[in-house]
């Protein structure tokens, strides 16, 4: 249970970005998601969430959206406590959703609109910034993630990365203080993915705050200093450097992030995972 | 079950209309009153899943084709009211995605779909469910029976405005008819393959989401669940709307069928129809013809159009007024992100542009499902060769949106009022020139028209040139004996002006279609003061049908790739009963996805959208000026020049 560090009490302060202050979600038919977690995220961090399927990750990630709210315990952001009351106010809510994107995993469901252009304008629409300033925001972040040329395509005739692309897009074109990602490399290809690892990399280094859920531990040195890992009884099961998280070959096992091939070499961290089952050589 | 144009007469029509709206009033203020953020991506959504549905077209005996309608399953999730608007919008949208068909009938079919249908199907409903708690098994057959009861009492009162069609004549308005076929046939027609097939498939669909619904601890309209359900409730509401209102829908893409069934097929039996048909000619259906081209029928009847979009259009704007909250979203706060920051993100090199749309596959043609299915893909495609030539570099294309929106209107009026040929050939003419001005492939344009049109139109009103309808000089003698069958040479006059005015309205709406993109369409629907929210309901639907269709062809490959041989078709209807309760599912899920991710970016229910900034020009203006003028001259032409 403590093979790393569980989450202590967490201290908050001003330079907070989220709190999570020992919270439990259950959906409306008791199915528990989370039990008693609590984590504290401060600004410019990039924090990596683990956790095998259906153990709670999407559910916290939404939680720090303000989408779902807390059957018990409680989540602040920037100070502010996130609940149905508190969201209902239109200025702390307008402020909120500026300052926090929110990349969902199925971009389907993130991209509604007609074309591109509109899928990006959405969010600074809802601001006050004139036309003008939305429309060169646009252009800007769509140069920015290279889909210019499908700016005044539709959604429906992209590939899984291109939306994903586009999607980005859309909670950057924001500019917001902190990024949560579910899990966003999931169905990229391998060029797809290196690229949404640059460029969250550009973006830790401008100060943004990143949390992201994913499986991929692979790429985790690459997209995370600092990871919490979810078990699959849905409890925060550690809480610490990437390094350290995936050195405990225990911990990932028992949170079935890893089965028994798994396997770690070199001096950078890098790590990779083997899924395969039976015996197998190998000599990278 | 729809009801298509020409089939009825415009005054059933517009008494049905009229009888729907005290009803549209009382359901705008329920939806007014209860109204969140979550209207506009559940709107959208379930007409997106209410309009696939209706794909799912049913094989009957005799060659027609029935599908279940979802009016119910939408009552019991979201109460009879908010089921109601849903099948209004979804009737709106058809209308405005299709431009041919039903525009004329939509007051009936309103009436029939959106009233009839989920009102007593939630009564019984209700009758059956009793007390019963939220998650009972009794709900799910309640609610199945209801939808069984109520998607016969639709068809009931779809052939009861069809059957009366030949008997309104007595009247002393001395009005057209338009449906030749009497309550004897019309009852059984329609009713007997609703009760043996539509119903059961529209029960087992209802059931089958009803039971999902209760498994994901979505609450049923009426029971309480805590404060955080009711979240939900709210979202369920108006998804379900929205999915009736797209049920003619399917229909009209597969008119083709329907027509052969409402006329051509029956009609064709001899000795059985013409017998009727030469007893109703006896109270009347001489004047047909004649009465049809007066100047007072015309005036309702605009014909498959943009003028029918723009009623229809005129009542949802209408609706959505009446919904709308009155008291409005505070101003937004300015954010606390200052623009300072923006060169942050540049700092990132701009990439290579990203490889390709992919083409969409087409499924094999082969079993009705995949066909009904591959028959959608390619009017989806042909939407996307659509958006291909609003690229091109032509004089429509380069007009404002809004111009060639109120041009076209002003040019399809004017259609619809004429009556001789003359200058029905001038508007023709003018709308070819204006193709080869803006480069559309001219044989394209008319393969498109004239085949909706001879099929469509030409089919339905054919029988009108029979003799027993239109008396006259016969043309061609189709039974010589007693009775005399023929058709007469005013009565193809008549079928071929009727056939030459829907040919040049459609010309005008697919100019308008193929040289506009579909959102700057939307956004010109403005000028006929369409609130914003309308055409962003209509976009997201656009863009979710897409997905759901995607998904329901995937689903029938899965299938299809698992199963060995050819199932039976009880098998396969029950496959398709399953199917549609899946998609069902999967659209609602992916609602409460859309919704969340239109609040995390900051939507609060006000929309507000991105306006192109097209300065108007010389030519908008000259472009106008010209359509207005070709209308108004048409008809100065046939009323001053003989």
């Amino acid at each position: 249970m403590d093979t790393v560090s569980t989450g202590t009490m967490p201290q908050v302060t001003a330079q907070t970005v989220f709190s999570v202050e020992h919270v439990s979600y259950r959906y409306p038919g008791g199915v528990v998601a989370l039990e008693d977690v609590s984590l504290v995220v401060r600004p410019g961090e990039q924090v990596a969430v683990l956790g095998a399927n259906g153990s709670g990750k999407s559910t916290l990630l939404k939680m720090l959206n303000g989408l779902v709210v807390p059957t018990s315990g409680r989540v602040r952001a920037f100070g502010e406590e996130l609940n149905d009351r508190t969201l209902r106010d239109d200025t702390m809510a307008r402020k909120f959703r500026a300052r926090v994107g929110f990349v969902f995993q199925n971009p389907d469901s993130q991209l509604f609109c007609a074309t591109v252009r509109d899928e990006i304008a959405f969010g600074p629409l809802q601001t006050e910034l004139t036309e003008e300033e939305v429309f060169q925001r646009v252009q800007d972040v769509a140069q920015m993630v290279g889909i210019t040329p499908l700016l005044d395509r539709s959604p429906y005739h992209l590939s899984g990365g291109e939306k994903k692309r586009v999607a980005l897009a859309s909670v950057l074109v924001m500019n917001p203080d902190a990024l949560l990602l579910d899990e966003p490399t999931a169905g990229l290809d391998p060029r797809s993915q290196s690229w949404l690892v640059d460029t969250l990399a550009a973006l830790a280094a401008v100060g943004k705050t990143i949390i992201l859920s994913t499986q991929h531990l692979e790429l985790l040195p690459h997209m995370a200093k600092r990871a919490v890992v979810l078990g699959e009884d849905h409890t925060l099961q550690a809480d610490g450097s990437v390094g350290e998280i995936l050195q405990d070959e225990a911990l990932l096992l028992r949170t079935n992030l890893a089965h028994a091939h798994f396997h770690r070499h070199g001096t950078t961290g890098h790590v990779h995972l083997h899924y395969h089952a039976g015996e197998h050589e190998h000599d990278h | 079950m729809h009801i298509p144009d020409g089939a009825i007469s415009p005054a059933t029509s517009a008494a049905a209309g009229a009888a729907m709206a005290p009803a549209w009033y009382v359901a705008a203020g329920r939806m007014r009153r209860e109204q969140t953020t979550r209207t506009i991506p559940l709107l959208s959504i379930g007409a997106a899943f209410c309009f696939t549905l209706m794909m799912f077209n049913i094989p009957v005996p005799g060659g027609t084709t029935v599908h279940p309608v979802g009016a119910v399953l939408l009552a019991v999730l979201l109460g009879p009211w908010a089921a109601m608007l849903g099948v209004t919008v979804a009737l709106a949208i058809q209308a405005v995605f299709f431009a041919d068909g039903g525009v004329l009938a939509l007051g009936a079919n309103c009436f029939t779909m959106a009233l009839v249908m989920p009102f007593t199907g939630f009564l019984v409903y209700r009758i059956f469910a009793g007390q019963s708690a939220p998650n009972s098994r009794r709900r799910i057959v309640a609610a199945a029976i209801g939808a069984y009861v109520g998607l016969n009492s639709a068809a009931l009162v779809t052939a009861v405005l069809l059957g009366i069609q030949p008997f309104l004549f007595h009247d002393a308005t001395g009005r057209a008819l338009y449906f030749p076929f009497p309550l004897g046939v019309t009852v059984p027609a329609l009713l007997l393959p609703h009760l043996a097939v539509a119903g059961v498939a529209e029960a087992a669909v209802t059931g089958f989401a009803v039971a999902s619904a209760q498994r994901w601890g979505i609450p049923l309209y009426g029971t309480s669940e805590g404060s955080r359900a009711t979240g939900r409730l709210e979202f369920v509401w108006i998804a379900l709307v929205a999915l009736c209102a797209l049920a003619p829908l399917g229909l009209l893409a597969k008119g083709e069928a329907w027509g052969e069934w409402s006329a051509d097929e029956i009609a064709r039996r001899a000795g059985y129809t013409p017998e009727r048909m030469a007893a109703i000619e006896a109270h009347g259906w001489k004047g047909f013809l004649p009465d049809y081209l007066s100047d007072r029928g015309p005036l309702f009847y605009i014909g498959a159009g943009l003028v029918g979009v723009v009623i229809i259009i005129g009542s949802i704007r209408v609706l959505w007024l009446l919904i709308a909250p009155t008291t409005r979203a505070r101003r937004p706060q300015a954010p606390a992100r200052s623009q300072e920051q923006i060169p942050a993100w540049l700092l990132q090199q701009p990439r290579p542009p990203a490889r390709m749309a992919r083409v969409p596959s087409f499924l094999p043609a082969g079993r009705y499902l995949e066909r009904t299915l591959a028959a959608f893909t390619t009017t989806l495609r042909d939407a996307v060769l659509v958006e291909e030539w609003t690229g091109r570099k032509g004089l429509l294309q380069s007009i404002r949106a809004e111009a060639k929106l109120l041009g076209t209107v002003a040019c399809v009026v004017s259609a619809s009022l004429l009556h001789t040929w003359r200058p029905l050939v001038l508007l023709y003419g003018v709308s070819v020139l204006l193709a080869l001005a803006s480069r559309i492939p001219v044989a394209a344009l008319l393969g498109r028209v004239w085949l909706g049109v001879g099929l469509f139109g030409g089919l339905t009103v054919l029988p009108s040139a029979l003799n027993v309808i239109t008396p006259g000089r016969p043309a061609v003698v189709l039974h010589m004996h007693d009775p005399t069958l023929t058709l007469t040479v005013p009565g193809l006059i008549g079928v071929g002006i009727f056939a030459l005015r829907v040919g040049v309205a459609v010309t005008f709406v697919l100019l308008l279609t193929f040289t506009t993109p579909w959102m700057e369409l939307l956004a010109s629907l403005h000028v006929m003061r369409i609130p914003r929210s309308v055409g962003m309901v209509l976009a997201i639907t656009y863009r979710y049908l897409a997905v759901l269709l995607q998904i329901a062809a995937e689903m029938f490959q899965a299938r299809r790739s698992r199963s060995v041989g050819t199932l039976p078709l009880n098998a396969r209807r029950r496959m398709l009963g399953s199917t549609a309760g899946v998609l069902f599912g999967k659209s609602m899920v992916l609602t409460d996805e859309v919704h969340s991710a239109m609040v995390s970016r900051g939507w609060r229910g006000d929309f507000r959208p991105l306006h192109r900034h097209n300065p108007t020009t010389v030519r908008d203006v000259a472009v106008l000026a010209l359509l207005l003028f070709v209308a108004v001259g048409a008809l100065g032409i046939e009323r001053w020049i003989p």
